[in-house]
């Protein structure tokens, strides 16, 4: 050992007596482990020559006994004295709250997640595969709601609000598909062309063709009643049931090509129409307006086009602000 | 005071040096702890306990000189003693068992001193495992530089000032008791503490902060280069 690094030199550097220069060269010297060890061998010796207080080992010795008594009791002794608490351990009531939470937006969104909604703004006339391979068309201002998982459902159950026309396939299993309107009327096929007006709690159901099985509940009881093709039946907010037989000519849903076909309307059910496909507010200047009746057909693609044509076959005038329409008779 | 192997207290038994054995310094620390050691082995517990007797004390003595109160030296030392036993580090340390701690207490004291000026407040002493782990001086040297710049501020203390800051600080010693022992206000000890710790802090501060702040400059100045690098894109 060189003798620059002698116990006394490390003595003497541990009082605090050492020159820059010896100090640089201790650094240098303790990079070789072996020599690491020899300095705290030192360190040890002067710290044992030099306290710098009396330390008390005895009340320490037990108080660490005691410390090592809990450390075996509990192996995996946390290394911090207070163990920070664990994220999982009030779990429960969180695990509550965000099932409560999702429960009840469940239930707010259960429609737009039970089912599937077709929809058309007014005016607007759309056709859309269903999933089981059925067609329907929606007439202006209409809603059809479909379940989404109906295909693991006994029965094909649709709900509509407004007017459609249904192309029903027959599914191989005979699985019955029925519309639900909210006037207690439901229409059960296998496989039809139909269309069905429900609006304001009346409800007006037109076959094709195929049979169609009407379902109507008065109260508790079930009236059953059997289409042929060919036949109307109407149901008004009395609940009473109206069965006619249209007269071949008729055409099958006619507004599916946006065409408008009246016979003898009185222009207050036109009113009560352009409410329901364009949402459009129209009244009358004076009673006998009210009168007035309309037969004959057009087409109209929109809401301008309707009340121009139904203009010339009045012979009135009409003004129209926005949402609002006037009908006038002719100066 | 000229310290001979004889006056020293310590089990150390002389290195004894046949030939073809190792080299003379590695068997030191072998034969030194080999008692310890072989305990160890066969019972952790009774090997931890004569680590407990050999160590506690030097440990205690050097960790005072960087915290400068026996309650935190003392805990300190159990602290490491605690954590070398559940951590089970006597099985994975290669040196012997005496560098290891020396150098852990000393690291300690370090991280100590330094969380300590960085901090404003007085610390709260039941906190003493969450002190931080600063980066550790490259030179050794640099240990014995802290804990004899503590010191030395310290001596340049009032002489009444000093006096009541060691019987505080050192000694744990209530306020009541010192006021009362001294015949002064405890306004007036608490008082003189608060200087006290203030001089030390604002000393060490000086010599030992500084590369802390100009790492910060520098780092927020890398970051004003950057932003300016960004607003010119």
């Amino acid at each position: 050992m060189s003798p620059l690094f002698s116990k006394e030199f490390f003595f003497e550097y541990f009082n605090g007596n050492a020159t820059s220069l010896q100090k640089k060269q201790i650094d240098t010297w303790i990079l070789d482990p072996d020599n690491e060890e020899q300095f705290f061998q030192y360190l040890e010796e002067w710290e044992i020559l030099h306290p710098q207080y009396p330390v008390n080992l005895e009340p320490a010795l037990n108080k660490y006994r005691e410390l090592f008594e809990d450390a075996d009791k509990f192996p995996p002794a946390p290394v911090t004295r207070a163990p920070v608490p664990s994220p999982f351990r009030n779990l429960f009531p969180h695990a509550a709250a965000v099932l409560l939470l999702l429960g009840m937006l469940g239930w707010l969104y259960q429609e737009p997640l039970l089912f599937s909604h077709y929809r058309t703004l007014p005016g607007e006339v759309a056709s859309w595969t269903l999933d089981d391979g059925s067609k329907v068309t929606l007439n202006a201002n209409s809603q059809l709601k479909v379940p989404r998982w109906w295909r693991f459902a006994p029965t094909r159950v649709v709900y509509l609000e407004g007017e459609a026309a249904f192309d029903v396939v027959h599914t191989q299993d005979d699985r019955k598909f029925i519309v639900k309107t909210d006037n207690q009327v439901d229409v059960v096929v296998l496989g039809t062309v139909f269309t069905v007006f429900n609006r304001h709690h009346k409800t007006q159901i037109v076959l094709n063709s195929g049979k169609i099985l009407l379902e109507h509940r008065k109260g508790q009881v079930k009236e059953a009643i059997t289409m042929q093709p060919g036949d109307q039946v109407r149901v008004d907010t009395s609940g009473i049931l109206q069965k006619q037989a249209l007269p071949k000519s008729i055409l099958f849903a006619p507004w599916k090509e946006k065409l408008f076909v009246f016979d003898e309307t009185p222009l207050s059910e036109i009113i009560q129409l352009l409410k329901d496909h364009y949402r459009l507010n129209a009244g009358v200047t004076s009673p006998e307006l009210a009168n007035l009746t309309v037969s004959g057909s057009f087409t109209a693609l929109n809401a301008d086009e309707f009340l121009n044509s139904l203009a010339d076959i009045l012979d009135i005038e009409y003004t129209r602000n926005r949402k609002n329409v006037t009908f006038k008779l002719n100066p | 005071m000229v310290p001979t192997s004889n006056l020293t207290p310590t089990p150390d038994i002389p290195c004894p040096k046949s030939p073809g054995d190792e080299q003379a310094s590695s068997s030191v620390s072998e034969t030194d702890e080999f008692f310890i050691r072989n305990t160890m082995k066969s019972d952790p517990r009774q090997g931890m306990e004569l680590l407990y007797l050999r160590y506690y004390k030097p440990l205690c003595t050097h960790a005072i000189k960087f915290v400068r109160s026996r309650q935190v030296a003392e805990d300190m030392v159990s602290d490491l003693f605690y954590q070398f036993y559940t951590g089970q580090l006597y099985k994975k340390i290669h040196t012997s068992y005496r560098a290891y701690l020396f150098r852990a207490i000393r690291n300690k004291g370090y991280n100590y001193i330094r969380w300590e000026l960085d901090r404003n407040a007085t610390l709260p002493e039941d906190q003493l495992s969450y002190v931080p782990e600063y980066q550790q001086p490259d030179m050794i040297t640099q240990y014995e530089e802290l804990y004899q710049d503590v010191e030395k501020a310290i001596d340049q203390l009032p002489h009444q000032r000093r006096r009541i800051y060691l019987q505080f600080q050192f000694e744990g010693k209530p306020v009541k008791d010192i006021a009362s022992e001294l015949a002064i206000s405890p306004r007036t000890v608490e008082v003189q503490i608060y200087r006290a710790r203030q001089a030390v802090r604002q000393l060490i501060r000086d010599k030992w902060l500084i590369p802390c702040g100009l790492l910060l400059c520098g780092a927020a100045g890398l970051v004003a280069n950057l932003i300016e690098s960004f607003i010119s894109l």
